[in-house]
């Protein structure tokens, strides 16, 4: 038993993988030491020396009533975000994955969004949005698209989600399509002669082997909701009347605009602690179900 | 099946003692990189090259400098200047002094907290006594000394916020150059009356146009607002602030329609196109206005308040060039030289015609006769700098987001000079 948990196999295995371990704890556990470590100092970024001031900045960060204006519109933001990229993707994942023809070509389609950066993306967007958007609201008579969108301090953020979700629906799409295929083909052949329905079908096969890619999933879509920068920097900087000051926006505007390094410091890692939990939640309550669930 | 093992076992060593090779390598190089302020490195052939990390990122200034940059590389061919220009510069600047790795040559604002913060911290190299600081207008020169009364950078030109305004659509409505506010507001009425848009607000980037307009309209206004950042006074009742309210509300009900989603650099593509009778811009703007439509007529005043006497125009000192304290001996020495050579006449003069920026180095002349009025208007001293430059610029720039919910939202002039009040209030005890 010894010789088998020291055998050479086990040192290759735990050699092999140090490199990327090493890569790992220089690139993001030494960073995220750092950080915390910043999150307790008065640094401004810029001088050469600070003084260690305790928990100060986590003081005054939650009674700063914007860092709570700013949690409350990422919360928004991630929730909107979730929901719209799980529907959308699981919807085109079962649509993709029935096709008859086209199937590789279609998906490419699908796919292309993906390629492109978030700010070019969003700056062809924002023209979108203020060019024609107003024209549609007057052809329709949607008063809601009597402007830009942007401009709204009520539509501002729905529209940054859009476009988010019209970028972020790709990968989650292959993912499904990767559950459903492995899906055995015998499960809904016997169901079918058994006599059950669509939605049968669906809930009780193509769902249980659906839980590890929506567990993936759903982690990915909360963290790129609630880290989310990109769109909403470029479309809006944060605005209007900070309708989208997400926490990502707050944390870079206090560290680089702000001279306030170690409050943005402190920001971030109120962001880690939220995402850490949202992931230890999130693994724990789908730890059961499916088809590998015990 | 020993001997196998024994391989595989070296094998995995050699692996590994390669990978520390490649990591260390790395990391030397990395460590080198920094030394040298990550922007200049002398190459085999004695030529130095240097990063200009340049701030401003208007295509007509960008070709200005390019254009000098390559007639100097013709005198000093074993200098090479590498101009960057990136997108939020700003911040990018502060977080590459952060992490230490300072562009050798690069623009700054010397006039703003900021600069005298890294000035303070020994980041920027001092340039008192260099023959071509002597070169610069006096008045603007006075503006840039950092806390110690030394000069950290070259200004090179003035930049000011004024009234553009189309000098065709000016004739056929047959309007004056208003010099009141009630002068303003009567052009705006007869450009209504005609059907043109009289003027046209970026809301989505407000910012400029509060300070422009709160400059304009509230002498002493922003040294207010650095009482109330001490908790020694209060803008709510200020009558002039409230006027200031008032006026700016008057101003919005005259602009286009779609203001609110509009950004600046749309502002200046609906003005050249003529599509607009009047705009409040920077001196930064006109460059990509003469770009975008270099046919069109315009000229510029300053934004009028009650009377002559009360107005104020904001205009400060651009950004200026400045050397990184830590670069490299060679990099400094490169570096100097081409500001040195910045700093001629007929340079400076090349390059304010071809950026449209009027140059502050004594001996170039301003070539826009329509312009001229405005530029004898602030040599005249009825001037404010950047907001920046007195308030710490979280402040400001939270101002622009209460600016923002005043017009949007429509709220009276009362509540938003509350929202002065508090968001001043919240940002300086933050």
């Amino acid at each position: 038993m010894n010789k088998k948990i020291f055998s050479l196999d086990r040192y290759t295995y735990f050699l092999f993988s140090l490199p990327a371990v090493i890569l790992y704890s220089f690139f993001f556990v030494y960073a995220v030491i750092v950080g915390i470590n910043y999150s307790f100092t008065d640094w401004n970024g810029i001088s050469k020396s600070y003084n260690y001031i305790g928990f100060d900045n986590y003081l005054s960060l939650f009674k700063n009533p914007n860092f709570w204006q700013s949690l409350e519109v990422t919360g928004k933001y991630a929730l909107m975000l979730v929901i719209g990229v799980m529907a959308l993707s699981m919807i085109l994942a079962l649509s993709l994955n029935s096709l008859k023809r086209f199937k590789t070509f279609t998906k490419s389609v699908y796919f292309l969004p993906a390629m492109i950066s978030a700010v070019t993306l969003s700056l062809i967007w924002d023209q979108m949005f203020y060019r024609i958007a107003p024209k549609i609201g007057e052809a329709l008579n949607i008063a809601a698209l009597s402007q830009s969108p942007l401009a709204s301090p009520k539509y501002a953020l729905i529209a940054i989600v859009l476009v988010n979700i019209w970028q972020a629906v790709a990968l989650p799409t292959l993912i499904f399509i990767a559950g459903l295929q492995s899906v055995p083909d015998e499960l809904y052949e016997s169901a079918r002669i058994d006599g059950a329905s669509t939605f049968k079908r669906f809930r009780f096969i193509t769902m249980p082997f659906l839980v590890p890619t929506i567990t993936v999933n759903m982690v990915l879509a909360i963290k790129a909701g609630v880290t989310s920068f990109d769109y909403a920097y470029t479309l809006t900087g944060g605005g209007p009347i900070k309708a989208s000051n997400l926490i990502g926006i707050m944390i870079y505007n206090d560290a680089f605009q702000n001279m306030k390094f170690a409050m943005a410091n402190a920001e971030s890692v109120v962001l880690f602690v939220i995402i850490a939990v949202l992931s230890f939640v999130q693994i724990w309550l789908s730890r059961k179900g499916g088809v590998n669930g015990k | 099946m020993t001997m196998n093992k024994n391989i595989k076992f070296t094998l995995i060593c050699l692996l590994l003692a390669a990978f520390t090779v490649v990591a260390a390598g790395c990391g030397k190089a990395a460590n080198n990189e920094s030394s040298s302020g990550n922007g200049g490195k002398a190459s085999g052939d004695g030529v130095v090259k240097i990063e200009f990390f340049q701030q401003q990122g208007e295509e007509a200034i960008q070709n200005a400098y390019k254009a000098v940059i390559e007639d100097f590389s013709k005198e000093y061919p074993n200098i090479k200047i590498e101009m960057n220009t990136v997108p939020d510069s700003v911040k990018v600047l502060t977080a590459r002094v952060a992490s230490g790795d300072i562009p050798p040559l690069f623009t700054d604002w010397p006039t703003q907290l900021q600069f005298k913060e890294k000035v303070k911290n020994g980041y920027i190299e001092k340039l008192s006594g260099q023959p071509f600081i002597e070169k610069v207008n006096k008045s603007y020169l006075a503006m840039t000394p950092a806390d110690d009364g030394e000069y950290y950078s070259l200004p090179y030109a003035r930049n000011y916020m004024a009234v553009y305004y189309n000098i065709d659509l000016f004739e056929k409505n047959n309007v004056a150059i208003p010099t009141t506010y009630a002068e303003f507001i009567e052009a705006c009425k007869k450009f209504a009356a005609s059907g043109v848009t009289p003027l046209y607000l970026p809301i989505k980037d407000v910012g400029h146009i509060f300070q422009a307009t709160n400059i304009a309209y509230v002498p002493g206004g922003v040294e207010e607002m650095v009482k109330v950042a001490k908790g020694e006074a209060q803008v709510e009742n200020n009558p002039a602030f409230l006027a200031f309210g008032n006026k700016l509300n008057e101003l919005f009900t005259y602009a286009n329609k779609d203001a609110a989603g509009a950004s600046t650099a749309m502002m200046q593509e609906a003005f050249a196109n003529g599509q607009v009778a009047m705009i409040i811009s920077g001196s930064y703007g006109r460059g990509n206005i003469k770009l975008a439509n270099p046919d069109l007529k315009f000229g510029a005043f300053p934004l009028p308040n009650d009377t002559v006497e009360t107005t104020n125009v904001l205009s400060g000192v651009n950004a200026a060039l400045s050397v990184s304290a830590k670069a490299k001996p060679e990099e400094k020495e490169a570096a100097i030289t081409f500001i040195s050579y910045l700093a001629r006449p007929e340079v400076a003069q090349k390059w304010s015609d071809l950026s449209g920026e009027p140059s502050i180095i004594e001996g170039t002349v301003y070539e826009d006769a329509n312009l001229k009025p405005l530029l004898d208007f602030i040599d005249k001293g009825q001037v404010h700098d950047w907001m920046a430059s007195t308030i710490p610029s979280n402040i400001v720039t939270e101002l622009y987001s209460t600016t923002q919910a005043f017009l949007l939202e429509k709220q009276s002039v009362e509540k938003y000079l509350k929202n002065i009040d508090a968001t001043i209030k919240l940002n300086a005890a933050n």
